[in-house]
């Protein structure tokens, strides 16, 4: 397994965002996590990453714990936060170019991952003056960039165009098929169902849902809308009920 | 809408105790104060020292107002807000004039010890120069960044929407409030035989003239910028927001390169740290040219009394760079959920910014005062 999250807690305060989570995630996949807003998902994402420290629970990642091998550990892991945590004054190139150096990435990595991205016309351009979307494929092309095994990312296809959606599963799913593992969080079902080898729900910081291989084709297999359905079916809707 | 009271509001959730600018004020007054009771032994020094010190406290008055007028990291969403240009400035004001009486607050308490030093009369002059810087950080200085914005907003229109020469719009935003600082000082230094009667009255007639330009200067302000205090917000944070304003991507310098390369682990996030440095807080380079500038002039005409010119330059230096070590660590140069997630110590990321600092005093600082003590000062 290149990632195994045993009984993960994190507390803020007293609120548990999320509760005694195990979760394993092998090699060559792509996992979507679903759930509403608050669910625990991206805190579920940002723990996994080392950007938020668990309250209890143990992180391996590639057989090294998180907590006692951290920076071995992270060189292995490729987080996309939401917003995008980005260095406003570098440009698109500086800022993923920066990341691929710290992980250790070959020269050029960081050019190579943002043409595969379509993002080489505003490499040079400093990412205060991105657009929304172009900021999410900087984060994304940041996430992905060296040799990265286990790749994070919170909402990252969120407002793309339609060309920039493609190159992005594209690029995702080359990842996956050289043996990086890969845990999305999204609310968009449709680019989940383009995506997605895996599907996890989580509900109130418990995963509620875990659909793997037969299970899910035979979940799409059902029609365009049947990963909608599962997810109605799971999560009450507490917002009009 | 009631501006003011939202802000009394926002301010007591993000005021602690032991921030509060009183307390601050008071415990920088009692600085002041030690440093002055030092040299009370000899009156002219002990003023020389109370009045250096009384100025680097309120350079960095001045030097705050754009951040109480337009440069408030709130300017973007109550530009949007449908709030009356009236209500807008008077609220900016209002956070010139509670951030000058801190200062001058500070530098009474910081004239204390001067009681046992001289005269009931000359401590009373350096009270009334107090009073003058105050009212020139209060007045003064808000309402000359008040125009700097409008001449901001001014080409604008006539621009058609966006700024003909963003560069120097952004130019204007800072270096017209820093000029009018830098005349307050030289005005104030040239009235400073006065506070030990040194003089035949002209220090207080320099004094007087200031107060005066205070108080109109404000007074003019106070009827023409309502009526633009909404676009200068927005006109200002749209060059803040550095949609318009032009970023000069430049290579890393040669000292830059030369410093990374004794960093090891470190040389990374240096080499992040300097060019972002670089890039989001120009001034810092300015103002260290200005540091530098000074002591090297000090160093050349060596002055009788070089102690007010050496503790507010280097005072003043120490605490700016106590500001840029503190910008080190915050965004947009350090982002705290980035960094935690990338392989790189945060021993080296602690370490670069030291470097970093370090670097900045040596260059602007340390080597211009070694001049100047070499020369005899």
């Amino acid at each position: 397994m290149l990632a195994t999250v045993k009984n993960l807690t994190i507390q803020y305060g007293r609120r548990v965002a999320v509760d005694a989570l195990d979760l394993e995630l092998p090699a060559g996949e792509i996992a979507l996590l679903l759930g509403p807003n608050g669910a625990g998902k991206s805190t579920t994402l940002a723990a996994m990453a080392g950007a938020v420290l668990p309250s209890a629970g143990s992180i391996l990642v590639d057989g090294e714990d998180l907590a006692t091998a951290p920076r071995s550990a992270r060189a292995k892991i490729g987080f996309a936060d939401q917003p995008p945590q980005l260095y406003e004054f570098f440009t698109a190139a500086e800022h993923v170019g920066f990341v691929a150096e710290a992980r250790g990435a070959a020269q050029g990595a960081a050019t190579a991952m943002l043409d595969k991205l379509g993002l080489g016309a505003i490499a040079g351009r400093p990412c205060r003056e991105l657009s929304f979307g172009m900021r999410q494929r900087v984060g994304l092309a940041a996430a992905l960039v060296g040799p990265v095994k286990i790749a994070l990312l919170d909402e990252t296809l969120n407002g793309l165009d339609p060309h920039a959606s493609r190159a992005a599963r594209a690029t995702l799913r080359a990842a996956a098929d050289a043996g990086a593992a890969i845990l999305m969080s999204t609310h968009l079902l449709g680019v989940a169902e383009r995506l997605c080898d895996r599907i996890l729900v989580m509900d109130a910081g418990k995963l509620v849902a875990d659909k793997r291989g037969d299970d899910v084709r035979a979940l799409l297999a059902q029609g365009p809308h049947a990963l909608e359905e599962l997810y109605v079916s799971l999560i009450p809707d507490t917002a009009t009920a | 809408m009631k501006l003011v009271a939202w802000e009394r509001a926002r301010e007591r959730r993000e005021t602690r105790w032991w921030s509060s600018r009183w307390l601050v004020a008071i415990v920088a007054g009692g600085t002041f104060a030690a440093i002055v009771a030092a040299r009370s032994n000899d009156a002219t020094a002990a003023s020389h020292a109370w009045l250096a010190l009384s100025l680097v406290a309120t350079a960095w008055a001045f030097m705050r107002v754009p951040f109480h007028i337009y440069w408030r990291t709130d300017a973007a969403l109550l530009a949007q807000l449908p709030i009356g240009g009236d209500e807008l400035f008077g609220a900016a004001l209002r956070r010139c004039i509670r951030a000058a009486a801190a200062t001058t607050l500070a530098c009474l308490v910081g004239a204390v010890p001067l009681v046992t030093a001289m005269p009931l009369g000359l401590v009373a002059h350096h009270a009334i120069v107090a009073g003058v810087l105050g009212l020139a950080a209060a007045a003064l200085l808000p309402a000359v960044t008040t125009w700097a914005a409008m001449i901001v907003v001014v080409t604008d229109r006539h621009g058609g929407g966006a700024p003909a020469l963003p560069g120097s719009a952004s130019s204007v935003l800072g270096a017209l409030p820093g000029f009018a600082s830098a005349v307050v000082v030289v005005l104030v230094v040239i009235a400073s035989p006065w506070l030990v009667g040194t003089d035949d009255g002209d220090g207080l007639a320099v004094l007087g003239g200031l107060a005066a330009a205070s108080v109109i200067s404000i007074g003019i302000a106070r009827a023409s910028a309502p009526r633009v205090m909404g676009a200068i917000l927005r006109d200002v944070s749209a060059l803040d927001r550095q949609r318009l304003a032009k970023l000069e991507i430049d290579p890393p310098t040669r000292l830059e390169r030369a410093i990374g390369t004794l960093l090891g682990a470190a040389a990374l996030p240096y080499a992040k740290d300097a060019r972002l440095m670089r890039r989001r807080y120009p001034m810092a380079f300015a103002l260290g040219t200005l540091a530098f500038v000074v002591l090297a002039i000090v160093g050349l005409a060596r002055p009788d009394d070089p102690t007010p010119w050496l503790a507010a330059v280097l005072g003043g230096g120490a605490l700016y760079a106590a500001v840029l070590a503190n910008r080190l660590r915050r965004p947009p140069i350090e982002l705290p959920r980035l960094s935690a997630t990338l392989p790189i110590d945060a021993r080296a990321r602690t370490l670069a910014k030291l470097a970093w600092t370090v670097a900045w005093l040596a260059v602007y600082l340390a080597i211009p005062a070694a001049f100047a003590l070499a020369r005899g000062v």
